[in-house]
């Protein structure tokens, strides 16, 4: 409020021209003038700050939204790739019983089982020295 | 304009800036404070979308590792009937697509008194993705999880099945459903005009269930079934049922019935052939029981195995007469020979020197008549008559197995009692959840040492030369026991044409691995446990004791064993 008081004097005359002037009194303390102009300045530095602020709360939003957008087509991605690999443990799960290997194996490359009474065992010892 | 008339317009305009923003203020107030929650919930349900996040169904892995059941992603498909435009030409689509039948399909996508239908649940993933692509109106598509079981019929009635909402209806999918089933969970989408989602606020993340890994070899099961269903076959039996247990550990390594069944359609399968007999099942055991008659004797010290009996082919016992199974005349019989000769006279005649009450506490002692706490639902503990229950004729018949019914996993518990030296361990299917350490089962020791070793050598003889011998594997020895026994007629008494042919035996009986039994219900042509379940026995234990650990060496005096100097 003090600032408008002050700032009151400098305002110009809303008087007609056409009027003689009264005799021209003596102007306001020179150094008045900058501290207006300074006023405007920090005025207009706060403008832009508050907009850089504004801009950059937008643009962060901008971001996050972004970010969210691309984190939701991760998760469907991420679903994908599970129900693939779900579907791909299956299949091994399938493949990989041994007595489905062993059947492919007696089918296709003709594998005997040996006889466990023809199946000798060799009894190791250690070397004696 | 004098300086004072400026001041007071800007005052003004000030005023008229504050009473404005303070109007703005009180209906921000408003809005955010008083109605704040009305309007919240007005907002989200316009943008917002909670999701319920299904949580994963733990795998289903045998002891090396193999999956026997396991999630797998499905879509399900769903329809809204007043959004479909052509029903026609939409559900003749839809069936040709999903295999289903026109007729119906037609007949929900008609029904504009619901807003949503199933079509299929949880559908082939690869039928529902070329028919999501036709785009039709009014279907819609969501994922949900299936399980499924890559081995298909094995050890389908020991794993049980999950439901259409991926929870256990039976076997260890039901007992051990919290465990696999996991938490679900919940989500908050943000969605923006078109609907697209833009954030997404997690408020309770899903907890996978977790993985249980079982005791069961898959290997030994397949072949413990594939002898099954040559067994039930050959001799055109009703079915047949097999264990396949470590005696040290009490680890199950087959459990198996048969006939079987594919668990994956397990809904076009009839009830009976989906119980898992060995545990859920009883029979009267017959022959096999003997050991227990004999343990508890010798355990008594009332007799040694070599103590000798002049026995006639038949006795006497309050209003019944009890025979042997072969015509003979009086002998002379070691109590060893009573075992593996399997002497009806003899069983009886040492059950009386045991007296009714001891029996009854050694009958006990094994484990008839309780749960076994194997880690398996429904389990029965067979039936047995208290004490004050036993007519006069009783120690005539359940000394040898007769008016008590056992299941066969108690039966081959308590062989695997007499393998262990002596302890009984609890069978156990479960071996670790998760990451959790597995742990050790109860134990307890039901005879001692001594007697243990002495029933193995007696049970040696039964396979060596009584009624055994079919049960023999070429390089091991084999310690076990037949059993025969007639079913219960329903018009009362026992059936002359219906029996359970049983085999109950361990292998090497030097350094027992496995307790094996098998027990076939109704077999025809042959009756005898010695005849129809001693093969079946040999025919599992030949393979897996190839298969197990690289091969178990062979404990039989007649095996040739080379031997050799190692160099390193």
């Amino acid at each position: 409020m003090a600032s408008w008081s002050d700032a009151a004097p400098s305002l110009p005359s809303p008087q007609p021209r056409s009027r003689p002037r009264p005799r021209p009194r003596p102007k306001p303390a020179p150094r008045r003038r900058p501290q207006a102009r300074r006023g405007v300045a920090g005025g207009v530095v706060w403008i832009a700050i508050v907009a850089v602020l504004l801009a950059g709360v937008v643009a962060l939003n901008v971001a996050v939204l972004r970010l969210n957008v691309q984190l939701d087509k991760l998760d469907t991605q991420r679903a994908h790739l599970r129900a693939e690999k779900q579907a791909l443990a299956s299949q091994l799960a399938m493949t990989a019983a041994s007595p489905r290997i062993q059947l492919q194996a007696q089918k296709q490359f003709g594998l005997v089982p040996a006889n466990p009474a023809e199946t000798t065992y060799v009894r190791l010892r250690p070397r004696s020295r | 304009m004098s300086a004072k008339a400026s001041n007071r317009r800007i005052r003004l305009l000030l005023g008229v800036f504050v009473l404005a923003f303070g109007l703005t203020f009180l209906r921000a107030a408003w809005l955010q404070g008083v109605r704040a929650a009305s309007f919240g919930r007005l907002a989200s349900s316009q943008h917002s979308e909670d999701v319920v996040i299904p949580a994963a169904r733990g795998t289903i892995y045998d002891r090396t590792g193999l999956q026997l059941a396991i999630g797998e992603q499905a879509q399900t498909v769903y329809a809204d009937p007043r959004q479909v435009t052509d029903p026609k030409t939409e559900s003749t689509t839809i069936a040709q697509a999903l295999k289903l039948d026109p007729n119906q399909v037609y007949q929900e996508l008609t029904d504009r008194t619901h807003g949503f239908v199933y079509v299929k649940r949880k559908a082939d993933p690869a039928q529902a993705a070329k028919l999501e692509k036709r785009g039709l109106p009014g279907l819609g598509f969501y994922a949900e999880e299936r399980r499924f079981y890559p081995q298909f019929s094995l050890a389908s009635q020991l794993i049980g099945y999950a439901g259409v909402d991926n929870h256990g209806l039976a076997g260890l999918e039901l007992s051990l459903d919290k465990q696999l089933a996991g938490r679900p969970g919940r989500e908050r989408i943000v969605k923006d005009a078109s609907g697209q989602a833009i954030d997404t606020v997690v408020s309770q993340p899903e907890r996978d269930g977790s993985d249980v890994y079982l005791t069961l070899d898959h290997t030994i099961q397949a072949n413990a079934q594939t002898v099954l269903r040559d067994t039930v076959a050959k001799w055109h039996a009703k079915s047949a049922t097999a264990i396949v247990l470590d005696p040290a550990t009490g680890a199950v390594r087959a459990m198996a019935t048969a006939p079987g069944f594919d668990a994956n359609s397990y809904p076009q399968v009839w009830r009976v052939l989906q119980r898992n007999r060995a545990v859920t099942d009883t029979y009267e055991p017959g022959s096999t029981f003997k050991l227990v008659t004999v343990a508890g004797a010798l355990s008594e010290r009332l007799v040694s195995p070599s103590t000798t009996f002049t026995l006639p082919y038949y006795i006497h016992v309050a209003d019944r007469t009890i025979h042997d199974a072969e015509p003979r005349g009086t002998e002379t019989m070691s109590v060893s020979q009573i075992l593996s000769r399997s002497s009806n006279v003899g069983a009886i005649t040492l059950a009386e020197k045991l007296s009714q009450h001891r029996l009854v506490q050694w009958i006990s002692r094994f484990g008839f008549g309780h749960l076994t706490g194997i880690d398996f639902p429904g389990e029965s503990p067979g039936i047995v008559l208290p004490e004050d229950k036993w007519s006069g004729s009783s120690i005539g018949n359940i000394p040898i197995g007769q008016g008590i019914a056992v299941t066969p996993i108690q039966m081959a518990s308590a062989y695997a009692a007499i393998a262990n030296r002596g302890v009984w361990v609890r069978p156990h299917l479960v071996e670790r959840i998760g990451a959790s350490a597995s742990t050790r089962p109860a134990r307890r020791r039901i005879v001692s040492p001594w007697v243990a070793s002495e029933l193995m050598a007696m049970l040696k003889n039964v396979v060596a030369e009584g009624t055994g011998t079919l049960a023999a594997v070429p390089g091991y020895q084999v310690a076990g026991k037949t059993g025969t026994a007639a079913k219960p007629d329903p018009q009362g008494g026992y059936s002359d044409t219906r029996y359970v042919a049983s085999f109950v035996g361990v292998v090497p009986a030097s350094r027992p691995r496995l307790v094996i039994l098998v027990s076939v219900d109704e077999p025809r042509g042959a009756i005898w446990g010695g005849v129809v379940a001693a093969p079946a026995f040999a025919e599992i234990a030949k393979f897996d004791l190839q298969y197990l650990d690289g091969g178990v060496p062979p404990d039989a005096p007649t095996t040739a064993t080379a031997s050799a100097t190692a160099t390193p």
